[in-house]
């Protein structure tokens, strides 16, 4: 299922309002980029917004996406409900970071960067996040599920489904 | 008065538990005496003290910190930029996160006296995108400093000491924690390294004279004004003073942080039940990966009288880095081990240059050729011509250090990578370079 | 460091066993340049500072840490370093550099345009690269981009040396396309991958003129290989900024041009320079034969029946009704050689003064303005002087960026590194972006504004005293008459905050270095000539003249109109502004010329018209000009030349114009002559044949001689230089130039007074041309035509990026006409909204002079109540509905100015 290409669910004025709390100032491109996907539950930027921040900011439309397409937390693309972060560097990978993706991809039955056909899921492997102390661990939002088994996966994944983490 | 059996950086760990960023209670226990002491001292008397200590940069190059600061305080200018690299995105580092998350005064504290010293009036902190939530905590942190005015206009009552900090956010880059990429996104632009020279004590942020240092190295700078130079000497060995945050991961019963003296037997770090508590797995422990990904490998057999210090580990082709210790037993395949690292080189590359872009990729896959046992006789050597190429033509550090692991992985375990070519192939490669 | 500085030191090292000494901070690739050693670049582009990202540039040095290689294009020469750059282990390195390259780059060169011209071609060859070694994962293929109608891209072909992308932001100011994702999977595109056509890219081609492989391929390419070609070094034959352009020839016809490094352009281009001054030289249609009108209807004629015809009408004319019943109208885009034989000719063979150029539309009112106040009406500073490193740039009535795009793109440069921009503007034009500040003050009432900025500089005491005791007069005057423009009252007549105005005042006049930089803004109105005297009055009350970085800067407008003007296709002036009405002058060039001479001052082109509706004018010979389409209120012009009993039009192609002339004359153009175009900055440059003329054309100056000599004053010149040698000989300020010289590609700025005189950067240093600069007290007057309620908007007209002029030339590039294909009449969404038009929409628009059909560009471009029309459009023609009152002192029309009523077309 295709979902609506936008960042629907924030109006122009709110993103205003986020580019101005950071003073329109160029300098906090970034940490303005990564506040306004955070506000926007498609988790992306559009071209769009990206034109909108370029113009306040008084740079070109290039800059900006420059940055998008540069950083990977910053995304092009719609992202699900819940986004769910694996860690795949070396200290990871060998302390069973497979248990989950493996889990992940047998549960919700999509690869890598997919996302489910009701929107509600998504999962990355991504570079180190500094919880390797706590791998196996799924990161959604700033929230790590640590230490997690088979078991702990699909448990979470109900969890999750059953709205039991409204705040992520 | 510190001592070796004391911790000095992770002291107020726990002293702060109910809020990190009480000023009060930093303040209780020794918080801020240093930037007390320091605006009562001669400004090369701090730098002197810096040279005694002989602390060396903790975000993974070991550059003397009394170096840098001196050649920054000579270089002309009167606007100056100190920067504080928190970008920690060396795999199997956290070490910078727990100081921010715990003592993140400290570091505050560290990155003020620089202000002072070097008459900057604007600092910045750039942190890793993934601490999202250490964000809010340190901005709250930096609102109370400036309540107690120790950040903000005429410091400590001081005339003129006006100095503030900022933070902006990483967004998943691990070459932004490249000084010059780092500066080039706090600017607001694409974290890609820039070209040197210049260097960044002459050019650095918006073109002017910066410093930048690692979290840590702040942290530890309060503790060397405070205690003076030599007794943090005393804290490490000759060749490196001060105590050091590592963190233990893989194959040890007991992963975390720790802070340790520099000059700590290595086998202690790995081994005692203080610290690793040896083998999770019930499997011999086969080797360790220091100091993040883009550090060296060593055996841990070969390693039983090695001391953990910056000479201690240099004798054996080693590095401290960021202070990461990956341990893995003898299940792990130092082929799969060598392509996992090379796949995040690959992606972590900025793609500036050519031989990082491509090269990185093409060096993994043929670890991965190597992984399949689908290698063909000629193989190692490209790989070994193309290892070095990769390494002396890279633009940046991080390219630069794409086969570091690589080398010594090679000349540990020579017989892992000659059992993966199939001999039986006829074809031939040879290096055209 | 200060300059004086890096010249003492130095250092000395070794590179490939010479020795070589270098000013330090000199990079080893240029010290290695130095020693005539080459060292292969591939991302390194001069104009830059460097990106040391390709790694082809390693050498090794001597002792040097971890192997010892470096890259020359960013490592810095140290004293006593020893440099190797062609071991066996720099090639090896060089090698692996190219195999990965081409490991991911389709290998197709047999398909490729760039074939033969392509680095990366040339280096795999040159390090003996046939195919890559390194097989593994390469780009998605069939990626390329074909929707610019100029150039296609294939990213399968990108390197990512980044050339293009820094071109295109750190020279061009546009950043379109630019470096996206990273890693293995870095590519080169516009934002968010669109189309080229899509994106905001306006074709200026300079990302392919430095792309080092086929990625980025002009569409004409596909016709050529560059080893078939020959180059051809000429001067855009555009705007008066005089870029230096390669014309690339094969087989006697243009299939390319390159950018040079000409002083004005610096590598640079524009959609035009590089794309559009070609196409026109074979088009099908151009002149091929003289035509003679018989019964309504051009015959093809032979040259002699032509000639003998035009010398026997215009000879009988002037027997009959005198020398003062003829005229002619030179061309400013024709060479200097061919202006200065033209009205050399209807001086003498012709015997009258009535000779102009289409400076008079555009630019007269600089040339008498200035001249009055300084003594000498042409930009007093170089392009490169107000550009580089300047602190404020006022920048007054000129859409740079697109009638002038190199100076657009060198004053975006320039705020780049940090230069303030203060526009006066009453449209938000492409510079206002990029301004620090914006004063859009209602069209037509500059005069007002700069006694408004004077006031406040005054009062603030920011003038320079001393300037103006030593080097000026008249300043008395003029603050008595500027004491009484308050910032408020000004801000009132200009319909802007007075607080803008203050600001304005304070940038321009606090800043060390500020040039002001004007054009058709300030001198197409009423009051243009004073206009301009009101720029000199500004400079001179701060000081800014005659030194670096300053200056009143004018920007003209035709690749020659400065030439035209400077040889004396002047009804006032003799060639190098020597006034007919000074004495000795016509007994001199008498005496030079070797006849009689009308010694009265002549009638402008704009009074000729008239003058011949009443029958004062007889006979007119237009050179290379189209009247009907360029002046204002189309129709008087059509009365003119239907009431003249002859007319002979020497042209390219068949024009409007043309097409009410008794003879029409087949000339030549730029690439099919020799000569020299003198542009904005004065600068004298060389004009080459590229290509040989086809048909019967004949070379401009030439039928010229032909004419006068049957007319009865013999006049041959050998060829173009011969020409020069003569000016050289006749005007002072030229007296040092000739071809041998300008063979440089800096050309000569005049005043270049002897043959060992090096030109003259920035005029007026240390003394005026006229001794003391003059203020004149200048009180404001509003337009002739204002806004009312039968006509209530205030239309002014302009220029377009793509198209030049007429657009007898850019219209017969096909690609220009796909991005541009007809009028349009900018208007604010406001009024739009009122009268029910959107965006796109057919309105008809009428003034009392008549009505045009056009469409509506909806925006913000204009303030409510202003609308905007570019003139280059035959439907739609604006001319037909412009105000043809003068200037009184020039004579310049009032262009930027009239009422205009709008409908929407149902
Ligand atoms: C690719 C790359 C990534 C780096 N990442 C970090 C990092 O995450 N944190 C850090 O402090 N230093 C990092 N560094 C080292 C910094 O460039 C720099 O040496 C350091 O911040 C200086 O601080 P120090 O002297 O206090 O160590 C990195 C270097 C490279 C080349
Ligand atoms: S070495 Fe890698 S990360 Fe560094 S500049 Fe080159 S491509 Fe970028
Ligand atoms: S290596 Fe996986 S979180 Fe650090």
């Amino acid at each position: 299922m295709e979902r609506v290409i936008s960042m629907a669910n924030i109006t122009t004025d709110e993103k205003i309002a986020i580019i101005n709390r950071y003073h329109a100032n160029p300098e906090q491109a970034l940490n303005i980029l990564i506040d306004l996907q955070f506000t926007s539950s498609d988790g992306y930027i559009d071209q769009a917004t990206a034109q909108l921040v370029a113009a306040h900011l008084g740079v070109t439309e290039t800059r900006i996406y420059e940055m998008v397409s540069f950083y990977a937390i910053l995304k092009e693309a719609p992202q699900a409900r819940y986004v769910m972060k694996i860690c795949n560097s070396a200290p990871c990978h060998f302390s069973g970071e497979q248990i989950v993706s493996h889990e992940l991809e047998e549960i919700l039955d999509i690869q890598e960067g997919q996302m489910t056909h009701d929107g509600l899921f998504m999962y990355h492997s991504i570079p180190c996040v500094g919880a390797c102390a706590q791998a196996p661990f799924i990161k959604i939002k700033d929230r790590v599920f640590a230490n997690l088994t088979a078991d702990d996966v699909a448990q979470l994944i109900s969890d999750l489904r059953a709205g039991r983490y409204p705040e992520l | 008065m510190i001592t070796r059996e004391q911790p000095v950086l992770t002291a107020r760990f726990d002293a702060l538990k109910a809020d990190p960023t009480n000023v009060a209670a930093f303040c209780e226990l020794a918080g801020y005496d240093a930037l007390k002491k320091a605006v009562t001292m001669e400004k090369t008397a701090i730098l002197d003290e810096l040279d005694t200590a002989l602390l060396r940069g903790r975000g993974g190059a070991a550059y003397p910190a009394g170096k840098k600061w001196r050649s920054l305080y000579q270089s002309a200018g009167d606007t100056k930029y100190i920067v504080c690299n928190a970008d920690e995105g060396e795999p199997g580092t956290f070490k910078d996160k727990a100081l921010l998350m715990s003592d993140p005064l400290a570091v505050i504290e560290g990155m003020t006296i620089a202000g002072y010293l070097f008459g900057a009036r604007q600092g910045y902190i750039y942190m890793r995108g993934e601490y999202r939530s250490l964000h809010r905590q340190f901005a709250q942190a930096l609102a109370h400093a400036r309540q107690a005015n120790f950040l903000g206009e005429n410091i400590l009552g001081i005339a003129g000491f006006n100095y503030d900090i900022r933070i902006i956010s990483g967004a998943g880059a691990y070459v932004c924690g490249e000084s010059s990429a780092l500066l080039n996104s706090i600017e607001g632009k694409t974290g890609r390294p820039r070209v040197k020279p210049p260097h960044l004590a002459e050019v650095g942020l918006y073109l002017k004279p910066t410093l930048v240092n690692n979290v840590e190295s702040f942290a530890d700078i309060s503790v060397i004004v405070r205690e003076g130079g030599a007794a943090f000497l005393n804290l490490g060995t000759k060749d490196g003073g001060g105590t050091k945050l590592i963190c233990l991961t893989g194959h040890v019963k007991n992963r975390g942080l720790y802070e340790v003296n520099l000059g700590t037997p290595l086998y202690d770090l790995i081994y005692s039940d203080q610290y690793g508590g040896g083998s999770s797995t019930g499997r011999p422990l086969k080797f360790i990966h220091f100091g993040g990904q883009s550090g060296p490998i060593g055996a841990v057999a070969q390693l039983k009288d090695c001391i953990y210090s910056y000479d201690g580990l240099w004798d054996y082709d080693l590095s401290i880095g960021s202070g990461a210790l990956v341990v893995l037993d003898d299940s792990v395949s130092i082929v799969d081990y060598l392509t996992s690292v090379s796949q995040f080189f690959t992606h972590e590359s900025c793609g500036k240059c050519t031989p990082c872009r491509i090269g990185t990729l093409r060096i993994q896959e043929l670890l991965e050729k190597f992984q399949q046992k689908i290698a063909v006789p000629g193989d190692l050597e490209v790989l070994k011509s193309m290892m070095t190429h990769v390494t002396q033509l890279s633009a940046c550090g991080l390219g630069r250090s794409v086969t570091t692991s690589m080398e010594s992985g090679l000349k540990l375990f020579p017989d892992e990578f000659a059992a993966a070519i199939n001999q039986q192939t006829a074809e031939q490669r040879e290096v055209m370079w | 460091m200060t300059a004086t500085e890096t010249a003492i030191a130095t250092v000395t090292l070794t590179i490939d066993g010479q020795s070589v000494t270098v000013p330090k901070g000199t990079t080893l690739l240029k010290a290695a340049a130095k020693a005539n050693i080459e060292i292969p670049t591939l991302c390194y582009l001069k104009e830059l500072a460097p990106d040391g990202s390709c790694r082809m540039c390693m050498v090794e040095v001597e002792g040097g840490r971890k192997g010892g290689l470096v890259t020359a294009c960013t490592e810095h020469a140290k004293d006593g370093m020893v440099i190797h750059t062609q071991n066996e282990k720099i090639r090896n390195s060089r090698r692996f550099v190219l195999d990965l390259l081409l490991s991911n780059h389709k290998l197709d060169c047999f398909k490729c345009p760039s074939n033969g011209d392509c680095k990366l071609q040339d280096y795999s060859l040159e390090y003996g690269l046939l195919e890559t070694s390194l097989h593994g994962r390469r780009q998605p293929a069939n990626q390329q981009d074909v929707t610019n109608p100029f150039f296609d891209y294939d990213p399968e072909k990108c390197i990512m040396c980044r050339r293009c992308s820094r071109v295109c932001q750190l020279r061009q100011g546009r950043d379109i396309i630019s470096i996206s994702h990273r890693g293995f999977d870095t590519k080169m595109l516009p934002c968010y991958g669109e189309d080229w056509d899509e994106s905001m890219c306006e074709s200026c081609g300079n990302c392919v003129s430095v792309c080092p492989t086929g990625a980025l391929s002009s569409k004409d390419q596909r016709h050529f290989r560059t080893w078939e070609t020959t180059k051809v070094r000429t001067t855009c034959p555009h705007c008066g900024t005089g870029c230096q352009v390669d014309l690339l020839v094969k087989n006697n016809t243009i299939v390319g041009a390159e950018p040079a490094n000409g002083a004005a352009n610096r590598n640079l281009l524009c959609v035009k320079g590089k794309f559009a001054s070609y196409k026109f030289v074979a088009s099908g249609d151009r002149l091929d034969t003289p035509l003679i009108k018989r019964n309504g209807q051009f015959e093809k004629a032979t040259w002699d029946e032509a000639l003998s015809l035009i010398a026997s009408r215009f000879g009988a004319l002037k027997a009959t009704y005198g020398g003062s019943s003829l005229a002619g109208f030179s061309c400013s885009r024709s060479t200097n050689e061919d202006n200065y034989v033209f009205q050399k000719m209807m001086r003498t063979a012709f015997g009258t003064n009535h000779v102009d150029n289409c400076a008079r539309v555009c630019h007269s009112a600089t040339v008498h303005g200035l001249a009055q106040t300084l003594g000498s009406g042409a930009m007093t500073n170089t392009i490169a002087d107000i550009t580089q490193d300047v602190d404020t740039i006022l920048l007054i009535g000129s859409n740079t960026t697109e009638a002038h795009p190199v100076i657009g793109s060198q004053i975006r440069q320039a705020v780049q590194n940090g230069t303030k921009l203060v526009v006066i503007d009453p449209r938000k034009i492409d510079l206002a972006r990029h301004a620090e500040l914006h004063v859009q003050a209602k069209a037509g009432t500059n005069v007002a504004l700069i006694n408004g900025l004077m006031h406040i500089i005054i009062e603030n005491g920011w003038a320079d005293d001393a300037f103006i005791a030593k080097r000026t007069e008249g300043f008395e005057e003029m603050k008595a008459l500027v004491a009484d423009y308050t910032p408020e009252k000004v801000a009132k007549i200009c319909e802007i905050d007075p607080a803008d105005l203050i600001k304005a005042a304070e940038l321009y006049a606090k800043a060390d270095k500020a040039p002001i930089i004007y054009c058709l803004g300030v001198t197409e109105h009423s009051t243009g000539t004073e206009g301009v005297m009101s720029m000199s009055n500004l400079a001179m009350l701060v000081g800014k003249l005659g030194r670096p970085g300053c200056g009143v800067n004018p920007l003209r407008g035709q690749n020659n109109v400065q030439g035209a003007c400077d040889m004396g296709c002047s009804p006032f002036d003799f060639p190098g502004y020597q006034k007919i009405n000074q004495p000795g002058v016509v007994e001199k060039f008498e005496r030079a010329w070797a006849t009689d001479l009308n010694p009265n001052v002549g009638l402008t082109s704009t009074q000729v018209l008239p003058a011949a509706i009443k029958g004062d004018i007889k006979g007119l010979y237009i050179f290379g000009e189209d009247p009907i389409v360029t002046d204002p209120d189309i129709s008087h012009v059509r009365k003119a030349l239907e009431n003249l009993d002859f007319l002979v039009v020497q042209e390219l192609f068949m024009t409007e114009t043309a097409e009410y002339a008794d003879v029409v004359l087949p000339g030549i153009s730029f690439a099919e002559k020799d000569g020299t175009f003198t542009n904005t900055e004065r600068r004298i440059q060389r004009v080459r044949q590229a290509v040989q003329p086809r048909g019967g054309a004949r070379e401009d100056y030439r039928i010229f001689c032909e004419v006068a000599t049957r007319m009865g004053y013999p006049m041959a010149y050998p060829s173009a230089s011969q020409i020069m040698d003569e000016i050289a000989s006749v005007v002072p300020t030229f007296a040092g130039v000739n071809f041998k010289r300008l063979e440089a590609i800096e050309g000569l700025q005049w005043p270049c007074r002897s043959q060992d005189d090096p030109g003259t950067p920035i005029m007026h240093v240390g003394e005026f041309s006229r001794g003391k600069g003059l203020f004149m007290a200048i009180p404001y007057k509003p337009a002739k035509e204002l806004p009312d309620d039968a006509y209530p908007y205030l239309l002014s007209t302009g220029r377009m990026l793509y198209h030049y002029n007429t657009r007898a030339m850019t219209k017969r590039t096909a690609g220009i006409n796909q991005l541009a294909p007809h009028s349009y009449i900018e208007m604010n969404t406001q009024n739009a909204n009122e009268m029910g038009i959107k965006d796109g929409d057919k309105v008809r628009v009428y003034s009392r002079r008549g009505t045009i059909e056009t469409y509506a560009a909806v925006g913000d471009q204009v303030l409510p109540d202003a609308v905007f029309m570019t003139f280059h459009f035959p439907d739609g023609n604006v001319n037909e509905i412009t105000n043809s009152v003068c200037d009184d002192i020039a004579i310049i029309p009032e262009y930027k100015v009239c009422a205009v009523a709008i409908e929407p077309v149902k």
